[in-house]
C-alpha cells in the first residue's frame, strides 16, 4: 500500500531527471564552444594566481597587453575582458577571479558604450557571460541578483548561445570531443570576433588592414548619447565593484583606452569624460585616467592603428599603449605620476593640437629613421 | 515578478510547498500571504490602492449585509403590528438604504480607478480644447502612478457588491478571507474577473496535496509558456516593426501586421490566463475559463461569448441586464414598439444595451480615443446586425442558402475572423488617427509585389520565424478543434501510456526551449490594463 503511494513521486522524479538529461544534451549539442568558457576557466580553473585583472569589453581585450603591465610592475596579469562584458558581468567575472587568485588590483576599462544611459536591460542575451560560468558562489550570486529578470530557459540551459541546427550540432559534438577543448585550448574557443592570432592571457593582436577603417554607420547611432548622463544601473553596479574592491583590499584603477582620434570629437568625449568624473569617480574617489587624453607625443596614432571607427586597437598600437600605461602605473605605484606628461590639459587642446602634434612627431620619428 | 522569470518559478515553488504543509486551516492565511508578497514585488508603492478597495468594499458589503439582517429581524419581530403597506414602506427605505450604500462603494472605487487611469486623459482632452478655441489656460497632467491591475480587481470587487445588495449570498465577515478573494495573485494581474460565489469558497477551504491536481496544474502552465515564448514573442517582433514605422508600410506589410496581432494577442491573452489557471490549480483551485476557441466565433456577437468571457459575463451581469431591463428602457421599448413596430422595439432597448457595454469595454482597455473606437466598433457591428437580422434571414432565404450548412458555417467564421481583425488596427496603432491611416494604406498600398518580392522577410522575421508560427498556430487548431469536439485533451494524454505521455510533455518543454522566441522579450499584454 505505502510502496503504492510512493509511486507517483518516484516517477515524478524520474521525470526530473530526464530533464536534466534532455537539457545537458541540448547544451552539449547546440551550445558552442566559445571564449568565455575559455577565459573563465583560466581565471578561475588553473593555478595561476593572478595578482591583477584587467576588467572590461572588446576594447579592453583588444587593447591591453598584460605581458606589459607584467614586465612593468612585476605582477602576473590577466586580461578577462570579453567583448560585450557590461559592468554587472565584470563584478561577478571580479567575484568568480578573487575566489580562486589573490587579486591585488583591477585595471577597469571604461568604454563609453557601457556607461550611458540607456543600456538596455533584461533582454534575453543579457545573462550571456553567466550562462557559461561555472558552478561557483559568483555565478549563484548572480542568479539570487537577478532572479527577479533572469528568463527562467536561461537559468539552466545556456539557451542565449544556442545555434539550433543539424550542422552546428555536429560541429559542437566534433569541438567537444577533441582534446583542445577538454584542455581548455583557445583552438576549441573557436574565437572568430579577434581579426589576429591569440597572444596570451586574454590578450589577441588585431591586425589592422593599413587603411581607414570602416564602421562609420556604427559611430552615428552613438552621436549626441554623451549628453545622455551616466546610466543608473551603471553607477549601482560600478558602485559594487567598488565596495567590494574596498572591502577586500584590492586597489581599483579606472582607465579609458583611447579611441579613434577622428570619433573622439564627433562622440563628444569631453562631455562624456566630465560625467564619469564629476558624477561618478569623483564622488566615489576612485583613480581614474582618460587616456583618450594622451599626448600624440606619447603615444602617436591615428585612424589607420584601429580595427573599426568605433575604437578597437590593432595590435601595434596596443601595444604601445600597454606599454604606456604599464609606465604610468608603475609611476602612480611610486607616487611619481605626472599626468601632465601623458595627457593633454583638456580635450578642447587635444582638438586643437592633436593633428599638428601628430605630424610633428611621426617627421620626427621618420626624420630619425632616415 | 513576471511569470517566465526564475523568482516567479521559485515563488511558486516554496509557496504550494508551504502551502501543503501548514494546518488545512491555516492554508487560506498563506494564500494571502503570498498574495500580497507578489503584487508587492512590482509596485508597493501602489499596494495602498489593493487596500483601499478591500477594506471599502468589504465595509459596504458588511453594511449591506447588516441592513439585510436588520430589515430582516425587525420585520420578523412586528410581523403582527405591521400593515401590508407599512411593511412595503419599511422594504422600500432598506432598499433606498442599500441603494445609497451600493452607489457609495461604486463612486468611491469607480472613482478612484477613474482618477488613476482616466484622469489624464481627461485633462489632456480638455487642454486640447482648449488650445482648440485658443484659451492660453492649461491643466497640468498628474504624475499618479497607474496601480498594476487595478482594472480587474476593481471589477471583481465591485460584482461581489452588488451580488451582495442583491442579495444573492451573504457578505464576508472575515476581512482577510475578503482580502484575499480580491487579491488572489495568479489573476491579479490579467484576470480572469473571479466571482465570489464561486472562487471564494475554494480560497478559503482546506486541501490536501493531490500530485494530479499540481502535474495538471505544471502542464497548463507549460502550456501557456509555450504559446506566449513561441507564438506571441514572436509575432511580436513583425507587429513592433510595421507600426512603429506605419508611414513606410502599408498594403499587405499592414494586412500581415495585423494577422500576426491576432495571433499574439491571443497567445500571449490566452498564454496568459494559462498560467494563471494552472498556477491556481498547483493549489487546488480551479478558475473560470476566459476564452473558448474565440477564432471558431460565427458572429461578433459569439466571438465576445468566447473572448476574455469573464468580462463579458461582467458586463452582461452588471450592466446590460440591469440597464436593458431598467423602468426608462422598458418604456423606451414600448415607445419603439408603439411607433416603430414589435421588431424594432423589442430590439432597440437592446442595442442600446450593447453599445453602451461595448463603449466600457473600449475604455476599460486604456485611456485613449482608440480603444473607445475599438468599443464602438464591436458595439456598432454587434447593434446593426442585431437590428437587420430579419433581414438577413430573408437575403438567405432568398438564396436558398442553409443557414447551418457547412459552407455557410465556413464563411461567417471567416468573416467574423476578418471583422475582428478589422478592429485590431485600433489595438496596435498609437493612436486612433494612426489605425484610420493603417487602415486605409492597407488598402491604397495594395500590391502584389510586397508578397513576391522578399520584403515580408525584412520585417523582423526570417523564413524560419514564419514557419514556427505556422507550426504553432497548427498545433493551436488542432488543440482547439478537440477542445471545440469536447475532448478533454489533458485527460486523454494523462491515460495514456507512461512513456507516450513522457514523451508528450518532453516535447512541449522542448519546443519552448528551442522555438521559444529569443529576442527582446515582452511582457503581457494584458498586464497593462
Amino acid at each position: 500500500m505505502k510502496k503504492e503511494a510512493v509511486k507517483p513521486y518516484i516517477r515524478c522524479v524520474g521525470f526530473l531527471v530526464g530533464l536534466a538529461i534532455l537539457l545537458c544534451a541540448s547544451d552539449y549539442l547546440f551550445a558552442p564552444s566559445g571564449y568565455i568558457r575559455y577565459i573563465l576557466h583560466q581565471i578561475s580553473g588553473t593555478e595561476e594566481n593572478y595578482d591583477t585583472i584587467i576588467l572590461g569589453a572588446s576594447h579592453a581585450r583588444t587593447a591591453i597587453n598584460p605581458y606589459k603591465i607584467d614586465e612593468a610592475l612585476g605582477c602576473n596579469t590577466i586580461n578577462a575582458a570579453i567583448p560585450g562584458e557590461t559592468i554587472k558581468d565584470s563584478y561577478y567575472i571580479l567575484k568568480d577571479a578573487c575566489a580562486n587568485n589573490d587579486i591585488q588590483r583591477v585595471i577597469l576599462d571604461v568604454d563609453y558604450q557601457y556607461w550611458m544611459k540607456d543600456q538596455v536591460r533584461g533582454d534575453f542575451s543579457e545573462p550571456y557571460i553567466y550562462s557559461q560560468m561555472k558552478p561557483s558562489a559568483a555565478k549563484l550570486e548572480y542568479l539570487v541578483d537577478n532572479m527577479g529578470v533572469l528568463d527562467i530557459r536561461n537559468v539552466f540551459t545556456k539557451r542565449n548561445s544556442y545555434q539550433v541546427g543539424f550542422h552546428s550540432a555536429t560541429h559542437n559534438v566534433s569541438v567537444k570531443w577533441s582534446q583542445a577543448y577538454r584542455d581548455y585550448q583557445i583552438e576549441a574557443a573557436e574565437v572568430q570576433d579577434a581579426d589576429g592570432p591569440y597572444v596570451g592571457k586574454g590578450f589577441f593582436f588585431r591586425n589592422v588592414s593599413g587603411f581607414n577603417p570602416g564602421g562609420d554607420a556604427y559611430v552615428d547611432t552613438w552621436v549626441g548619447r554623451a549628453h545622455a548622463g551616466i546610466d543608473e544601473h551603471v553607477m549601482d553596479e560600478f558602485s559594487q565593484i567598488k565596495n567590494f574592491c574596498d572591502a577586500n583590499g584590492i586597489e581599483l584603477i579606472c582607465v579609458t583606452t583611447p579611441i579613434t582620434p577622428s570619433v573622439m570629437e564627433k562622440l563628444e568625449m569631453g562631455v562624456v569624460h566630465d560625467t564619469l568624473v564629476n558624477d561618478l569617480f569623483e564622488p566615489l574617489h576612485v583613480t581614474y585616467y582618460d587616456f583618450n587624453m594622451t599626448k600624440m607625443s606619447v603615444l602617436p596614432r591615428q585612424d589607420r592603428d584601429y580595427g573599426d571607427k568605433e575604437g578597437h586597437m590593432g595590435g601595434g598600437l596596443a601595444n604601445e599603449y600597454s606599454e604606456m600605461l604599464a609606465r604610468a602605473l608603475k609611476e602612480a605605484q611610486a607616487g611619481q605620476l605626472h599626468l601632465e606628461n601623458y595627457l593633454y590639459p583638456s580635450f578642447e587642446t587635444m582638438y586643437q593640437n592633436m593633428a599638428k602634434d601628430y605630424y610633428e612627431v611621426t617627421s620626427q620619428i621618420m626624420n630619425a629613421a632616415d | 515578478m513576471s511569470f517566465t522569470t526564475l523568482q516567479y518559478f521559485i515563488f511558486l515553488t516554496v509557496g504550494v510547498l508551504a502551502y501543503y504543509l501548514i494546518p488545512k486551516s491555516k492554508q487560506w492565511c498563506m494564500l494571502l500571504l503570498l498574495s500580497y508578497v507578489y503584487y508587492c514585488s512590482f509596485t508597493p508603492k501602489t499596494v495602498g490602492f489593493l487596500v483601499f478597495t478591500t477594506i471599502s468594499v468589504y465595509i459596504g458589503g458588511r453594511l449591506l449585509g447588516n441592513a439585510n439582517d436588520l430589515s430582516k429581524a425587525y420585520l420578523a419581530e412586528h410581523k403582527q403590528e405591521m400593515s401590508k403597506e407599512e411593511k412595503k414602506a419599511y422594504k422600500e427605505r432598506t432598499k433606498k438604504t442599500k441603494r445609497l450604500i451600493v452607489v457609495c462603494m461604486l463612486l468611491l472605487n469607480f472613482g478612484m480607478l477613474g482618477a488613476v487611469k482616466y484622469l489624464n486623459f481627461i485633462i489632456t482632452n480638455i487642454d486640447a480644447f482648449v488650445l482648440a478655441i485658443g484659451h492660453g489656460q492649461y491643466i497640468e497632467p498628474t504624475t499618479i502612478l497607474l496601480p498594476i491591475g487595478i482594472s480587474f480587481y476593481t471589477f471583481q470587487s465591485i460584482s461581489y457588491i452588488i451580488d451582495v445588495y442583491q442579495g444573492k449570498y451573504a457578505p464576508e465577515k472575515n476581512v482577510f478571507k475578503f482580502a484575499l478573494f480580491v487579491a488572489f495573485f495568479p489573476q491579479l494581474l490579467q484576470g480572469p474577473i473571479g466571482r465570489y460565489d464561486r472562487l471564494a469558497p475554494q480560497l478559503y477551504a482546506g486541501r490536501k496535496f493531490d500530485l494530479k491536481t499540481v502535474e495538471f496544474g505544471v502542464q497548463r502552465i507549460f502550456w501557456g509558456l509555450f504559446k506566449k515564448m513561441v507564438l506571441a514573442d514572436r509575432a511580436a517582433v513583425l507587429v513592433t516593426q510595421v507600426c512603429a514605422d506605419y508611414q513606410n508600410y502599408g498594403g499587405f506589410y499592414n494586412i500581415m501586421a495585423v494577422l500576426m496581432y491576432s495571433v499574439q494577442l491571443y497567445a500571449d491573452f490566452s498564454g496568459g490566463i494559462d498560467v494563471v489557471i494552472g498556477t491556481a490549480q498547483l493549489f487546488g483551485i480551479t478558475m473560470d475559463e476566459n476564452f473558448r476557441q474565440p477564432y471558431f466565433s460565427k458572429s461578433i456577437g459569439e466571438f465576445w461569448r468566447r473572448w476574455h468571457i469573464t468580462l463579458g459575463t461582467w458586463m452582461k451581469d452588471y450592466i446590460f441586464y440591469p440597464f436593458s431591463l431598467s423602468k426608462a428602457m422598458n418604456k423606451f421599448g414600448k415607445w419603439g414598439k408603439k411607433h416603430m413596430g414589435t421588431y424594432l422595439g423589442k430590439t432597440l432597448p437592446v442595442c442600446l444595451a450593447n453599445l453602451l457595454i461595448f463603449f466600457i469595454v473600449g475604455i476599460w482597455h486604456g485611456a485613449a480615443w482608440k480603444y473607445i473606437a475599438y468599443g464602438m466598433y464591436n458595439g456598432v457591428i454587434i447593434a446593426v446586425s442585431n437590428l437587420l437580422e430579419p433581414v438577413y434571414h430573408k437575403g438567405l432565404a432568398a438564396c436558398h442558402i442553409a443557414s447551418d450548412s457547412k459552407g455557410w458555417t465556413a464563411f461567417k467564421i471567416f468573416r467574423t475572423f476578418v471583422l475582428v481583425n478589422i478592429g485590431w488596427y485600433f489595438d496596435i496603432a498609437p493612436n486612433f488617427k494612426v489605425a484610420m491611416t493603417m487602415m486605409v494604406q492597407s488598402v491604397t498600398k495594395l500590391n502584389m509585389h510586397q508578397l513576391t518580392d522578399g520584403s515580408m522577410m525584412r520585417l523582423g522575421l526570417e523564413a524560419f520565424d514564419y514557419a514556427v508560427i505556422l507550426f504553432g498556430c497548427v498545433i493551436i487548431l488542432v488543440v482547439s478543434i478537440l477542445k471545440e469536439r469536447g475532448i478533454a485533451i489533458r485527460e486523454s494524454v494523462a491515460a495514456k501510456p507512461l512513456v507516450v505521455r513522457w514523451c508528450a510533455y518532453y516535447a512541449l518543454i522542448a519546443m519552448i526551449l528551442f522555438l521559444g522566441y529569443i529576442g527582446a522579450t515582452q511582457g503581457f499584454i494584458y498586464a497593462q490594463f
